[in-house]
């Protein structure tokens, strides 16, 4: 079925639709929410509250974009709040914690690192919490997710050339940040 | 140059991650969620209209009680009335 005969149905509160929608796009929010994340349980969370917002905000969706693309949009939102309300709390757990030095530790627990790259893992996910978000969201999308500056200008709703500019940085604040680690030196 | 390397190699370890299959029973999870959620109300513009219609007829109304009705004298000014009418030295009160 076309994603278009799709929308329609899900417009018309049919439950076969929508357990088709999730089948054929839960993989690529659940890996894209994981991305941003790196942890199963909140990937899983996440995933829920897009297929939950997917559900009561379908009749408000008009097509301008592909379902594909509004469901990405709704996933980077969902996750990017999540990672926000995430340094919220730790914030204000600085203020209540004596000792923070646990709450610098990033947890890696995605099942497609390799044992042997989490620890690199959890120092990359430090450096691109770093970044800005929109840098952030940009880079997690194309070096990630594996979508092309065309897709990512559909999903972000900016230019060709927003997205190249933001690329540009996001290289370029990760250079600096590793210029001022050791992540990659041990490497030959 | 240094930096042109560690990017890469950090770009390599970022793009060697792979992909994860959704955990089972996810469906049946967030069906369950929907239908533990309650409706959205929506409101149609017809009906925020109506609203407004009756909020301004109540107001209108009120303004008109205020400017027309006359002013009745408080309950302070009717206390004061009555202690200066009463007269302690005078039995009349008890002439029942």
């Amino acid at each position: 079925m076309e994603d278009a005969l799709l929308v329609l149905q899900l417009q018309q509160h049919d439950e076969t639709a929508f357990k088709l929608l999730f089948d054929r796009y839960a993989k690529m929010v659940y890996n894209t929410a994981l991305n941003f994340l790196q942890v199963q349980e909140d990937a899983e969370e996440v995933t829920q509250d897009v297929f939950l917002e997917v559900h009561h905000k379908i009749d408000q969706f008009e097509g301008k974009s592909s379902i594909k693309t509004w469901i990405y949009r709704i996933t980077c939102n969902k996750a990017l709040e999540r990672i926000r309300s995430a340094k919220r709390k730790k914030r204000f757990a600085f203020f209540v914690s004596v000792d923070d030095a646990n709450l610098q530790n990033t947890i890696i627990d995605h099942p497609g690192v390799d044992e042997e790259h989490k620890e690199k893992m959890a120092l990359i996910q430090r450096l691109l919490g770093g970044l800005a978000e929109n840098q952030r969201v940009a880079f997690t999308l194309f070096h990630m997710e594996g979508l092309t500056y065309q897709e990512i200008t559909k999903v972000m709703n900016i230019s060709l050339s927003s997205v190249e500019s933001l690329m540009f940085r996001a290289k370029s604040n990760l250079k600096k940040k590793l210029s001022t680690t050791n992540l990659f030196e041990d490497e030959k | 140059m240094k930096n042109e390397k560690s990017y890469n190699r950090l770009l390599q370890t970022v793009e060697a991650t792979q992909q994860a299959e959704p955990p089972s029973g996810l469906y049946q999870r967030i069906h369950q969620k929907i239908n533990q959620s309650t409706p959205e109300i929506r409101i149609s513009p017809w009906q925020y209209a109506a609203a407004a219609v009756l909020l301004l007829m109540n107001l209108s109304w009120v303004f008109y009680a205020q400017t027309t009705t006359p002013s009745e004298q408080s309950e302070t000014e009717l206390s004061t009335l009555i202690v200066d009418e009463y007269n302690l030295e005078t039995p009349e009160y008890y002439n029942y």
